[in-house]
């Protein structure tokens, strides 16, 4: 690559100063489709959250009454408990269980290519069937999980999704089953960075394999343990269809993340000035997360 | 991506560690495997052994009822529907993606920074934030409830990550290989056409397959722009079903299996490829 950029130089101060259309005829159709599709409709969201919205007619400039009825809304603050209690608990728990799985699918062992394709099958499935088939599981009157409760252990029916802590739980249990093999995907690719040699150079100095785990592999692996938080964080924090499918933000509001509030008040109750404003609180608080991304991806790239 | 791994001294067989090991990759891919097992059981019971408790673990007789009914309720058309968006948004990203990458990665051109900024900028802003303007701007230009409105959504959604994947694999194309097309007489676009997009196979099945996987599995987006039953896309006429018809659960689980068996095929089918795009997506960035 770096041969090519004088050789090219060269030839375009060689050539008549004449502008060439083809690179801007390549890049139109996605520059304009983007542009006009999703930028523009950015920006306009924005404008849509200042003013008094009658189903899609823009009404008159309220300026930030939309957002102060959002923050003097209890149900709101509901939800902001709700998105970091969510996001926080899924967030760990998915990390712990991501590298447990890549550390496994790193093993020379026998089975390892099944093992990491049947551990990836959970990522491929959408969120939709996922949560609907544990919303069956989970389900207190015919479920698999009662029926071996009951059944096994002779505890009480549970009521899984019908209160408040335990329907939560279950989010967060079933959001990390679905997101552990994408965050093993990740930590595999960072862990078979790591060269071999270094872990042979320790075992010769004497090193115990959990020595060198926490010696080498763990500072090794901040880059992309650092890029997979944030990551697993964004995604988390944006989901709606987990929490619509399961719980539909039930019992009451136990479950009613900030994503979900912004869905119902704008395609349940149809109050698209609120719902902008909502909207532009969850990206106020995706800036920061992916401020924080663009900052480690930078660390990452100088080390 | 490539798997790098050494051979590390073999170990004798009743190793604690080894037995561990396995133990441990077992029951990861019982809990894995486990969901979609009680899902497939329960959608070949009749009726009456989906709801008993405590719940029969095999279907007896194994029936194919439930899945008759739910192509009754409409689901091939919902498969429909989704293949058609799905592998329409697929053509399109690859077209307009791979033209877009080859320019940003082979050709100078004055205000091409500014391009690939207009182009990634869309990646740090979350789908959820332009769900109210998305809907009102398709609402106005009539475009709801129709293919043209998802495949336009799809397509836009996409092609930032397309690009940005593509254009990375093309700049690891040696240039001499064009140069040599050139002094032959190929413009751009026959060299891109007959040279690079060909050496970029890998790279094109896995944005094809991430392409595909997001489109088939998207539902808020689709939820939001489809009304009426003849549009429904599958993930929409799932959600819908529960709602609407009670919940049948012996129903809804062949639905949800005959709407994952397509990507599930593709993943087993082309897995290294899925894997790199998935990779490609977070890690190259």
């Amino acid at each position: 690559m770096q041969l090519a950029i004088p050789r090219r130089r060269a030839a375009a101060a060689a050539r008549p100063r004449r502008v060439d259309l083809l690179p801007y005829l390549m890049v139109a159709p996605a520059v304009l489709v983007i542009t006009a599709f999703s930028l523009l409709p950015t920006l306009y969201g924005v404008l849509v959250s200042l003013y008094r919205v009658e189903f899609v007619e823009l009404l008159n400039f309220v300026g930030l009454r939309n957002y102060s009825e959002v923050l003097a809304d209890p149900r709101f603050w509901n939800s902001v408990r709700v998105s970091f209690t969510f996001t926080g608990s899924s967030v760990a728990l998915t990390f712990v269980a991501g590298f447990g799985l890549a550390l496994l699918g790193n093993q020379r062992v026998r089975f390892r290519g099944a093992f990491r394709t049947i551990a990836l099958l959970p990522w491929v499935t959408s969120y939709v069937v996922t949560y609907l088939i544990f919303r069956w599981i989970l389900n207190s009157d015919f479920g698999l999980l009662n029926a071996v409760l009951v059944e096994g252990a002779g505890l009480p029916r549970i009521s899984w999704l019908g209160e408040p802590g335990l329907a939560l739980g279950a989010l967060v249990g079933v959001d990390v089953w679905r997101a552990a093999p994408y965050a093993m995907v990740l930590l595999l690719a960072g862990l078979q960075g790591i060269p071999q040699e270094l872990y042979e150079a320790a075992s010769i100095d004497g090193a115990t394999r959990v020595r060198s785990f926490f010696a080498l592999t763990l500072p090794l692996m901040r880059p992309t343990i650092l890029v997979l938080l944030v990551l697993l964080t964004i995604v988390d924090f944006n989901v709606v269809v987990a929490m619509l499918v399961l719980t539909g933000g039930g019992p009451g509001a136990a479950t009613e993340a900030m994503s979900l509030r912004m869905y119902y008040e704008a395609f349940t109750y149809t109050r698209m000035g609120p719902a902008s404003a909502i909207a532009m609180i969850i990206f106020a608080a995706n800036l920061v997360l992916s401020g924080v991304y663009m900052r480690l991806l930078r660390t990452e790239r100088h080390s | 991506m490539a798997t790098i791994s050494v051979a590390r001294p073999t170990r004798p067989r009743a190793d604690p560690l080894q037995v561990a090991l396995y133990g441990a990759m077992a029951v990861v891919m019982t809990v894995a495997l486990l969901p979609f097992v009680w899902a497939l059981l329960t959608s070949l019971k009749p009726e009456r052994q989906v709801f008993a408790f405590p719940p029969q673990l095999f279907p007896d007789p194994a029936t194919l009822y439930n899945y008759g009914r739910a192509i009754d309720h409409g689901l091939l058309l919902a498969l429909f529907n989704s293949t058609v968006i799905s592998l329409t948004t697929v053509g399109l990203v690859l077209v307009a993606g791979s033209l877009a990458a080859y320019a940003l990665a082979r050709i100078t051109f004055r205000g091409s920074q500014l391009v690939l900024f207009l182009i990634i900028a869309p990646m740090m802003i979350p789908g959820l934030v332009n769900l109210v303007p998305t809907y009102i701007v398709m609402a106005k230009l009539g475009l709801l409830d129709s293919y043209q409105g998802l495949i336009l959504i799809y397509w836009v959604h996409s092609l930032p990550l397309a690009i940005w994947v593509l254009r990375a694999f093309f700049q690891t194309i040696p240039g001499e290989l064009e140069d040599a097309a050139a002094v032959d007489g190929a413009s751009r676009l026959q060299s891109l056409w007959s040279i690079v997009l060909p050496l970029s196979q890998p790279a094109l099945a896995a944005v094809a397959l991430l392409v595909f996987l997001n489109a088939w599995n998207e539902f808020v987006i689709a939820s939001i722009m489809t009304s009426s039953a003849l549009m429904r896309t599958a993930q929409v006429f799932l959600y819908l079903n529960m709602t609407d018809v009670g919940v049948n659960w012996g129903e809804m689980m062949a639905s949800a299996l005959a709407i994952n068996l397509p990507v599930l095929a593709l993943f087993l089918l082309l897995q290294r490829r899925f894997i790199a795009g998935l990779t490609a997506g977070a890690l190259r960035f």
